[in-house]
């Protein structure tokens, strides 16, 4: 029996190492697609002139900026953001037991948005220095929302039903209040909100995607070693699970602050992009099970596949309109998400 | 004592060519402020570029130098006639703050010019590495036009005939404020981009009322300290009472055809029948019957693309025609529009722009 | 091993829900606590189990107040089997029997927690089902995988809340026989709370009777199980009658 959990396991992480390189197969595709129509052949040299320069040289120096400079910082940060937030939503599931749940169940995406109106209501502007006004501005809300929602839904012991419902809460208040200024600003302004909600990385730049890389890595090496008390936690009410040893309120607050902090890192960089938070552990749920040291760094896969390839639609389909990722990404994982709930046999039940 | 003159003459000759040289390099090199306060320097006049916002390529064109327009935005690339074959291949940006940098960066311009209202600082964090240059110029700024002016025909080394410009413009203004003097001035009530829409002291629209010789109605409202949601300066929402109570004299109608994208105008001028149609919908109001223009049928409809034309002059031009037939006798609008179509844009005079509700 | 239960009580706000309880067990034992419902059976396996710890008493293993011991600690010592054994997603049997190993594990399961959790699968005869999805199987084989998982804490102290109640006949004798197997061959203090006298009478050492928080009667099944307290604690009418030593309740 061991045996065969063993070769099974082994299977897994097989298949996790595919996966990567599929990952970054597709980041060097997505690197050779771009609105400005190079010549594949052009991008491979300029790939491989950064990657082994004593090989190959510059060719033309300004397709070689084009790749490296303008697509390249987008595409890591895309893939990143997007494993970050699936990451994210597979450790809020599990926190709470409910597969349904993602980062913004707490409230989190709207509290966001709505600091990033307010600093564009006070005079930041989309572009230039006031651009990390909104960045903050975004981040701060978030912070603060998660905080008090589970401030309050802690304060009893409370149940992971009850931390729902008021993330649901504080989704429909922060909504309501960022509808109000949207209502209250004038056009200008208004047409900066509204660019920013809709999620994007065409401001991307080298310094941000090394700092979400960097971060990112931290916060999945944490809930790598936590993975087995993931597991244990999702498993079954608090009682049990607390028999088993764990220090179930602090485990879920420590892993909660640091998945939210997660995502109002991603957000206030990158706008909000919904959806790849629930879709992306749902996914890789199916496709390696409930068993967290896989499904972890299988959802951070997902995620940032799934981001990688919303994003470089995005870019290539309507040209030269770039449709932010938050859109796009609600299309083409949509399809996906249903045909996996209806073709295959579902991997929970509730 | 001969090596002592021997020495003296070799530096003084050194020191003459070392000068001279350094004037050559001086002289090569252009630097000149942009509309952002920020110091630029070109090693030579600009050659090709990337343009975004009509009014920019306009003042290009003025001074003869369009051809070096490779990249324009959407907005500008929609009125293909005015443009003389422009279309969507030469589109890098959907507008000046919706930029694709990849789609620049490959045309390889010397320079992007963009006004202040643009994303420049985009361009400029984006596009410095590929050594494009970010020029920051302000078309549209119907204030100041000559600063704006100024910079193109440093950038492009074209400074003489960039002054010519600056001079058939100013003239104009010069002309009407001459003409305009001593008018006992007529209250205006402009609409712009949607019904009981108008302008506001700090949009250029309500700068052409005045240059105009006219007073807007709405000059007392102060939009900072205002309802914000009501729009912005140029286009700001007002009730159809309040115009009713403040009865203007006459009443201008921005005209916006159909064809262009919303909120921009193009060179073909409006169908007569559908200009007037929306003139008579304007004057059949309810209530608006008891307003002296529309009792006096002094109620006007000029295209957006004609109020913008040169700085909103030959807007102004219209207005001053329209509001004061006497002291404006002997100045005809169609040829100042003419004028700067034909001499400085290098299209045809193309009539039907502005007209009076019949 | 030595449990020892000293005059705890315990109220919910206003609500008293134990008083005064005591009682003593030792490995080896199975111990059934019988009562009405809402009588304070799963509070008492709460408090013995840690999970509340505001009561006022004693709770002690071999001398040593619970409250003493590390969360680790008292998870190798007591292991819980929940009533309720509905879960929100889906894993292994097998994996779901690992997790008892929680206790143990550092980072992650090594060669001998899989060795462990197999034997308890094997135990509980779930090697068929080791690799099903705990989802899909029936109620009564979740029950003994989630037993499983508890043996695989290698716990001095295996506490079971109503084990019995959900299920048919078949597997409720199957699992009392289990339970008293897993008691004698580990040498466990097995707890069990339950409803069915009769199968409490056949297949426990001891029972404590409760009712309304206070513990009514302690002893064997004979001692415990007459007509007069049955029909004070529940409110029925019954009678006894006696297969040997053991006793059996049937409905007048």
């Amino acid at each position: 029996m061991k045996e065969r959990l063993l070769a099974y396991n082994k299977r897994k992480w097989q298949l996790l190492f595919a996966c990567c390189l599929l990952l970054l197969v597709l980041m060097v595709v997505s690197l050779c697609l771009g609105s400005s129509g190079i010549p594949l052949s052009d991008t491979m040299q300029a790939i491989l002139a950064r990657l082994l320069p004593g090989f190959f040289p510059v060719v033309n120096e300004t397709n070689y900026n084009i790749v490296w400079q303008l697509r390249l910082p987008r595409i890591f940060l895309a893939v990143i953001a997007g494993a970050g937030l699936s990451v994210s939503g597979t450790v809020m599931q599990a926190l709470t037991r409910n597969p349904l749940v993602s980062p913004f169940t707490v409230g989190i995406s709207n509290a966001a948005a709505f600091g990033a109106s307010l600093a564009i209501l006070l005079g930041a502007s989309l572009f230039g220095a006031s651009q990390a006004a909104i960045s903050a501005g975004a981040f701060i809300c978030a912070v603060l929302c998660a905080v008090f929602v589970y401030f309050i839904s802690n304060r009893k012991n409370g149940s992971t039903v009850r931390l729902i419902l008021i993330g649901t809460a504080m989704t429909y208040l922060f909504s309501a209040m960022t509808n109000t200024i949207q209502y209250i600003i004038n056009d200008e302004k208004l047409s900066s909100v509204l660019h920013w909600t809709f999620g994007s990385f065409s401001k991307a730049t080298p310094s941000q995607a090394l700092f979400l890389f960097g971060l990112l890595f931290v916060v999945m090496v944490i809930f790598m070693k936590n993975s087995w008390v993931l597991d244990a936690m999702s498993s079954g009410s608090d009682d049990v699970v607390k028999t088993l040893g764990i220090d179930v309120n602090k485990k879920r607050i420590i892993l909660g602050l640091i998945t939210v902090f997660l995502t109002a890192c991603i957000i206030s960089m990158c706008g909000v992009i919904g959806f790849v938070g629930i879709v992306g552990p749902h996914m890789a749920r199916i496709a390696t099970g409930a068993e967290h040291k896989f499904l972890i760094p299988f959802s951070a896969f997902t995620g940032g596949l799934l981001i990688l390839v919303s994003d470089t639609a995005g870019r290539i389909l309507f040209s030269p309109i770039v449709m932010p990722v938050g859109i796009v990404v609600a299309y083409v994982g949509v399809p996906i998400f249903l045909h996996l709930i209806l073709s295959k046999k579902e991997m929970y039940f509730k | 004592m001969r090596s002592y003159k021997m020495l003296v003459s070799a530096m003084l000759a050194a020191g003459i060519v070392a000068g001279i040289g350094s004037m050559n390099v001086l002289a090569d090199e252009i630097t000149f402020t942009d509309d952002a306060g920020r110091e630029i320097t070109l090693e030579k006049p600009l050659e090709k570029v990337v343009v975004f916002n009509k009014f920019n390529s306009e003042i290009i064109r003025a001074v003869g130098k369009v051809d070096t327009i490779v990249g324009v935005d959407a907005n500008t690339a929609q009125d293909t006639e005015y443009w003389n074959g422009w279309d969507d291949s030469m589109v890098v940006a959907n507008s000046q703050s919706d930029i694709d940098f990849e789609k620049v960066a490959a045309l390889e311009p010397d320079a992007v010019i963009l006004p202040s209202n643009g994303d420049y600082e985009g361009c400029i964090s984006n596009l410095e590495s590929f050594g494009i240059q970010t020029i920051v110029v302000t078309g549209w700024q119907n204030n100041g036009f000559d600063k704006q002016i100024d910079i193109i025909g440093k950038a492009f080394d074209v400074e003489d005939k960039a002054k010519e410009y600056i001079d058939f413009c100013q003239d104009q203004v010069d002309l009407l404020a001459e003409k305009l003097k001593d008018v006992e001035p007529v209250s205006v009530y402009l609409e712009n981009s949607g019904d009981y829409c108008t302008c506001l002291p700090g949009s250029g629209w309500n700068d052409m009322v005045s240059m105009g010789g006219g007073v807007n109605i709405f000059n007392d409202i102060d939009f900072a300290t205002s309802d914000q949601s009501k729009g912005s300066v140029h286009s700001y929402e007002v009730s159809s009472e309040e115009i009713v109570a403040r009865n203007p004299q006459a009443i201008f109608i921005n005209i916006y055809d159909s064809a262009a994208k919303p909120g921009t105008s193009i060179y073909v001028a409006p169908d007569p029948d559908s200009m007037n149609a929306t003139l008579q919908a304007v004057a059949d109001r309810p209530g608006w019957s008891a307003i002296d223009a529309v009792k006096n049928g002094k109620v006007y409809g000029i295209s957006a693309f004609a109020g913008n034309g040169c700085f909103k002059i030959v807007g102004a031009t219209y207005i001053a025609k329209y509001l004061y037939p006497e002291e404006m006798a002997d100045v005809n609008p169609d040829d100042f529009f003419k004028a700067w179509l034909e001499d400085w844009q290098g299209v045809s005079y193309v009539s039907g722009h502005a007209a009076q509700l019949q | 091993m030595n449990l020892s239960v000293e005059n705890v009580s315990f109220h919910y706000k206003t609500n008293q829900v134990l008083k005064n309880v005591s009682l003593c067990g030792t490995s080896g034992e199975v111990i059934g606590i019988l009562g009405p419902n809402g009588t304070g059976k799963t509070t008492l396996f709460k408090c013995i189990g840690r999970i509340l710890d505001k009561y006022s008493g004693e709770i002690r293993i071999d001398g040593k107040s619970i409250l003493d011991l590390s969360k680790n600690e008292l998870a190798k010592t007591i292991a819980f089997v929940p009533q309720d054994t509905s879960v929100s997603f889906a894993i292994d049997v097998y994996h779901a029997i690992l997790l008892g190993r929680t206790p143990y594990v550092r980072l992650g399961a090594t060669e001998r927690d899989l060795e462990i959790a197999q034997q308890a699968a094997m135990m509980m005869g779930l090697e068929k089902l080791a690799f099903q999805n705990i989802a899909e199987i029936s109620g009564g084989e979740r029950q003994r995988v989630f037993i499983a998982r508890a043996i695989a804490q290698e716990p001095k102290i295996m506490i079971l809340d109503e084990p019995t109640s959900a299920l048919d006949l078949k597997y409720q004798i199957s699992t009392m026989k289990m339970v008293r197997k897993i008691a004698e061959e580990k040498n466990i203090l097995v707890i069990i709370a339950m409803h069915d006298l009769n199968l409490a009478s056949r297949f426990t050492d001891r029972i404590l009777l409760m009712k309304n928080g206070v513990i009514v009667s302690d002893g064997t099944p004979g001692e415990v199980l007459n007509e007069k307290t049955i029909q004070d604690v529940y409110d029925v009418d019954i009678g006894v009658q006696y297969m040997g030593e053991i006793p059996h309740i049937y409905i007048k």
